[in-house]
């Protein structure tokens, strides 16, 4: 065996491609490591990310019920699948940092193939991914830099098909950019933007070539977008509630108000225009993109229109989300080889950009976490939710009604879905209407908290006649009221001869977990 | 006649045969090439293969012979074995007393008397007295004593040398045990619990599809991305030199064809091969006279000879090429249909993979696409499909090291690996996906070369049905006759190789047939929304079934846009959207293939060629990916 191996890396072709995979292996590992301790730092400090917090209450949903078919309700589908091996904060932030130093990586030998000197596309690479916004994407927001890696992949495997005319590089990049219809919604217009790029920057086309070029690069994602659709339709008859998704929406108005607030067009200009100066690196590359190569601008300046019509029309596209993307859209989209006379101005964007990302006001989530990391200090409401979760945990198994899409962070602090019964369970609905008959206690928003949440919220409110158990700054968990209430209500659920059974459960969980409280 | 020290060329001026510019112009292909003039001669119609072997008899100081005119000894031509003699070029004539009377149609040195002496069990003390013969009259005389022979070991070779590997028995005992026990055992379940049977044998059916998506889609990445590295290249061409290549056996079957026959001659004119290194045997059946009559009309160059196929059961292809292999005298071979137009430069690539490839590369197949392809909406289809298993499918296998179940025609063997397989299987309706499967069983590679040949599509839809239906019933032949033992088969193939045994040739008629019923619960619930067969969907299953019908029908016809994309075939690329009407038809050739396969298993559907209205394009404006 071992001499089998030996003469396997005799071979010249195959020692070339193991020092590939150790170079690749080793420019990885050096990536992630200041994201790892950054990612590490704020895991001791109790930080849970509202997105991590989302993916992994629904991978723990998944895990514990057994139900895979809950996959198909859940968006983005692709980070949830990453989380399903063992759905831990440990895992989402693992991922989170390996594909954020992915992106580090292959932005770094982008700029080496540009003709950057290896010092500069590191200092380059290292302003892009070390200012606060980006570190936040790196690694807390698993979708859109999974959105990030697979735009960025499938851009190198456009230009390979448009340039050398190579037919899997299109299939490749159309395969890349089907899966990010799957990590985020946005790869749809990014995708038909890096299409419509890819396509047009080549002069000379056969008859026909260009619509079949763009066909091929987009097909796949327009299928998976169909496909979702036609799942989502399959379960709640509506084709795009993927999209209304409270916590995974790209519509402002789907939103809870706390996180995301629609800024009309006027507003969207000036954010999106903070943005952009608040990124460096974005500007000045763009100035120098058009010195060397004028049509370039126009790749320039796609994802700003993108971000500022995204924002205007009412999507959601968050600051170190938006920020990141022009970054990497500048660097992506560097038209030739660095020119020596441009180093220095390379530097200096570089230190400004650096200089700029830790000097520009943050809000939000981005700001508590910064603060905190800056400070070494773990949040009080963060350690209060994992008191909670901690206390909850040892329930017993579904004693506990709740509506995780408000919950979420809950369930993800629980570490199990077991002891909650939840929207998607089938007796939820059921259990809304006469909680006394299904569960033990009830865990509702409490405080201020409340209105924060809009209406797409099913509990909000306590059940009558359950008694306050417990109350937190932002929860409150009610208990079910004596037994002797329960042979009453037992009785007229036999009467109204209302029944679950393994052949309507499906439908049950449509009617009764879904439609009823979009 | 006296003999002479002239050479062949001087005699041949001598005798008026031959222009002196005619000579030149031999000579000169003489010195690129270096066969033997006589050999360029006549492939290029400068001489008449006759008057050249009787001038040869004057050089070598013998008498000629025409066997024709004076027939050998049946009996004496017995003794010698006819593959033997056909590789030599020599026949006994007959035998008085101790004089042994051979026509040779090469110069008799002393060791080819020794090796024929040897071969014939010539005693030491008897005479051997040679006379010049020209190889056509050899082979002539052959076919026509050794008929019978020649039936048996083009019919039952393969059967009496390897049972095993022949479809003649359709089912073995064993298989018959289980096939009827599985059946039985799936009535009795699907009387006793119709639902958990129902149930089973839905999931069974959802996973065997997702199992065969995942197994294409690796397949076809790898496939995809084998466009970087060209198999064959326009240096490894030009680095072949004339002189270096092999004779090379061209086969082409055709039975009631005369339509074509003209078109084929013509477009084998054009391949780019030494023609005097070029063998063309055009295998006609004896009661097809309308064929050969066009075949003669049409005065075909001196490389080409007609064979007559000996009109006996089973009447089909393989065993027309079985009868051209044994005629064969190339070191390499290939076949094509009549209606084929291979690109120039074919047989050079496949010389050139041969050489590069490993000592163990039996077969290089090259790509088949259609001319035709625009004349309606199965034209297209046919294009899609082909393209994306020859352009993508076949390249990933090559490249996974899998066995690869060869085209019908444009597969170059090396001749003697082809005879030492047994040939093909006379009574496997696809015969050459057998022979792909036979030769990676024996552990000979298969490969693919960039090169096409383009076709005639089928354009009816009730021939279409016809070829299919056949191609399906061959894959369950091929099927059936592997699996009769699978503990040699992946002994042979290796647990990667029987894997993509199974996919490929098992699993395609199980796909084309299992694929109507879940067409059919799809529509039934799509417009009942009944709650019947929420039982056979639970969540697991479902969620399989979804992936199924969304992304694995989605992801093919994907692959198939993409194939056309490589051939340039801009405008077919919508028609992809078109596959699962398609596919219906798939299932009804699948399901009359099963039929067949239980009525009549060794019946050829022969397609019918020549319906097209488009006529045969010039290959330069074709394009082919490679190009």
């Amino acid at each position: 065996m071992a001499s089998l191996a030996t003469k396997r890396l005799r071979s010249p072709q195959n020692r070339r491609r193991l020092r590939k995979l150790l170079l690749h292996a080793s420019g990885l590992v050096v990536m992630s490591l200041p994201l790892g301790l950054v990612a590490w730092e704020s895991a001791r400090l109790g930080f849970l990310s509202h997105e991590h917090a989302y993916f992994l209450a629904k991978a723990l949903l998944v895990v514990d019920r057994s139900r895979v078919e809950l996959l198909g309700l859940i968006y983005p589908p692709l980070p949830f699948l990453l989380l399903l091996p063992a759905p831990t904060h440990t895992l989402a932030l693992v991922w989170n940092v390996v594909l954020a130093a992915l992106l580090a990586w292959l932005l770094g030998l982008r700029l080496a193939r540009l003709g950057f000197a290896p010092w500069l596309a590191a200092l380059v690479v290292l302003a892009a991914m070390m200012t606060p916004g980006s570190l936040f994407v790196a690694t807390q927001a698993l979708s859109p830099i999974l959105l990030l890696v697979l735009l960025f992949m499938a851009w190198r495997y456009v230009q390979l098909f448009t340039h050398q005319r190579w037919t899997w590089a299109g299939f490749v990049a159309g395969l890349l950019l089907g899966l990010g219809f799957f990590a985020h919604a946005y790869a749809l217009v990014y995708g038909v933007v890096l299409a419509l790029v890819g396509v047009f920057s080549v002069r000379k086309r056969a008859p026909g070539e260009l619509q079949a070029s763009l066909l091929v690069l987009t097909f796949p994602m327009f299928m998976a977008l169909g496909a979702w659709s036609y799942t989502n339709w399959l379960f709640t008859s509506d084709p795009f509630y993927f999209l209304r998704h409270p916590l995974s929406s790209p519509f402002v108005y789907a939103r809870p108000p706390s996180s995301w607030t629609a800024p009309g067009w006027t507003q969207a200009f000036w954010r999106t225009w903070a943005d952009v100066l608040s990124v460096p690196l974005y500007m000045g590359l763009l100035v120098l993109a058009a010195s060397v190569r004028p049509a370039s601008l126009i790749v320039y300046l796609l994802p700003w229109v993108w971000i500022f019509v995204a924002r205007g029309g009412g999507l959601v596209y968050e600051p170190p989300f938006a920020q990141l993307t022009l970054t990497v859209a500048a660097l992506a989209a560097w038209p030739v080889r660095l020119p020596r006379r441009m180093q220095p101005f390379l530097v200096a964007l570089a230190v400004l950009h650096l200089y700029q990302g830790y000097t520009t006001p943050q809000q939000d989530e981005l700001r508590m976490w910064w603060q905190a990391l800056v400070q070494h200090q773990t949040h009080p409401s963060w350690r209060e939710e994992q008191a909670i979760g901690d206390e909850l945990r040892s329930f017993p198994r579904q004693s506990i009604l709740l509506d995780d899409r408000v919950g979420y962070r809950l369930v993800a602090r629980t570490g199990t879905t077991e002891v909650f019964v939840l929207p998607s369970d089938p007796i939820f609905g059921l259990a809304m209407e006469m909680p006394e008959r299904f569960v033990t206690y009830v865990l509702v928003p409490h405080g201020a908290s409340v209105a924060h949440y809009g209406p797409w919220v099913a509990l909000l409110r306590p059940p009558p006649n359950f008694v306050l158990l417990e109350a937190w700054t932002n929860w409150a968990l009610y208990q079910r009221p004596p037994r002797a209430y329960v042979g009453v209500v037992a009785k007229d659920l036999l009467t109204r001869g209302l029944r679950l059974s393994k052949v309507s459960e499906r439908r049950t969980f449509v009617a009764c977990g879904v439609r009823k409280f979009l | 006649m006296p003999k002479t020290s002239l050479r062949l060329g001087e005699l041949l001026l001598q005798e008026g045969l031959i222009r002196p510019e005619d000579l030149d112009r031999a000579l000169e292909m003489q010195r690129r090439t270096g066969s033997p003039l006589g050999q360029i001669l006549i492939a290029l119609g400068l001489v008449r293969r006759y008057d050249l072997y009787r001038l040869l008899a004057r050089q070598w100081n013998l008498p000629f012979r025409d066997l024709l005119q004076d027939p050998p000894d049946p009996e004496v031509v017995r003794l010698g074995s006819p593959e033997q003699m056909l590789r030599e070029g020599y026949l006994p004539l007959e035998r008085e007393g101790n004089v042994w009377h051979i026509a040779t149609a090469r110069r008799p040195t002393p060791e080819r008397e020794a090796r024929i002496r040897e071969q014939l069990g010539i005693p030491p003390d008897d005479v051997v007295q040679f006379y010049v013969t020209t190889d056509w009259d050899i082979e002539q005389v052959i076919r026509d004593v050794f008929r019978e022979e020649v039936i048996h070991s083009t019919v039952l070779g393969l059967y009496y040398r390897r049972p095993h590997e022949s479809a003649y028995t359709v089912l073995t005992r064993g298989q018959f045990a289980v096939l009827a026990l599985g059946l039985l055992s799936l009535i009795l379940a699907l009387w006793w619990a119709p639902y958990p049977t129902l149930l089973l044998l839905n999931a069974c059916i959802n996973i065997g599809f997702l199992a065969g998506i995942a197994f294409k889609f690796v397949v076809s990445l790898v496939g995809a991305t084998a466009e970087q590295w060209e198999p064959i290249t326009q240096e490894d061409l030009a680095a072949l030199r004339d002189e270096d290549l092999p004779r090379y056996t061209i086969l082409v079957p055709v039975y009631r064809e005369a339509n074509v026959i003209r078109p084929l001659l013509e477009s084998l004119s054009k391949l780019d091969y030494p023609r005097d290194k070029l063998e063309i045997l055009v295998l006609i059946e004896e009661d097809d006279e309308e064929t050969l009559a066009a075949a003669k009309a049409a005065r075909p160059p001196y490389n080409v000879r007609f064979i007559r196929i000996p009109d006996s059961p089973p009447k089909t292809k393989p065993k027309a090429c079985n009868v051209g292999l044994f005629f064969a005298r190339g070191e390499f071979l290939v076949i094509y249909d009549a209606e084929d137009r291979p690109e120039p430069d074919q047989l050079k690539k496949a010389v050139a993979a041969f050489r590069k490839g490993p000592p163990n590369l039996a077969v290089v197949q090259a790509a088949l696409n259609y001319y035709n392809r625009n004349e309606n909406f199965l034209t297209r289809m046919f294009t899609l499909e082909y393209s994306y298993w020859f352009d993508y499918m076949l390249p990933g296998l090559a490249r996974l090291g899998l066995p690869i179940p060869l085209g019908g025609t444009s597969n170059h063997f090396r001749t003697q690996v082809l005879r030492e397989l047994g040939g093909w299987d006379p009574f496997n309706v696809t015969e050459d996906a057998d022979l792909g499967i036979r030769a990676a069983m024996h552990g000979y590679r298969v490969s693919v070369i960039n090169s096409t040949t383009y076709e005639e599509a089928n354009s009816r839809v009730g021939n279409w049905i016809r070829q299919r239906s056949r191609w399906i019933k061959g894959y369950m032949q091929t099927a059936l006759v592997h699996l009769r033992s699978p503990r040699k088969l992946v002994r042979c193939l290796g647990w990667k190789g029987t894997m993509g045994f199974l996919f490929l040739i098992v699993g395609t008629p199980l796909t084309f047939l299992s694929a109507p019923w879940m067409w059919v619960m799809y529509i039934v619930w799509l417009l009942t929304r009944t709650e019947l067969l929420t039982p056979l969907f639970p969540p697991a299953v479902l969620s399989v079934s979804l992936f199924n019908l969304l992304i694995g029908n989605g992801l093919a016809i994907y692959l198939n846009m993409m194939a056309m994309f490589k051939r340039k075939y801009y405008d077919l690329i919508g028609w992809a959207l078109l596959n699962p009407a398609y596919w219906v038809l798939h299932s009804i050739a699948a399901y009359k293939a099963l039929w067949q396969l239980l009525v009549r298993p060794h019946y050829w559907e022969k397609t019918v060629h020549g319906l097209t209205r488009y006529e045969t394009p010039a290959l330069a404006s074709e394009s082919s990916p490679a190009a």
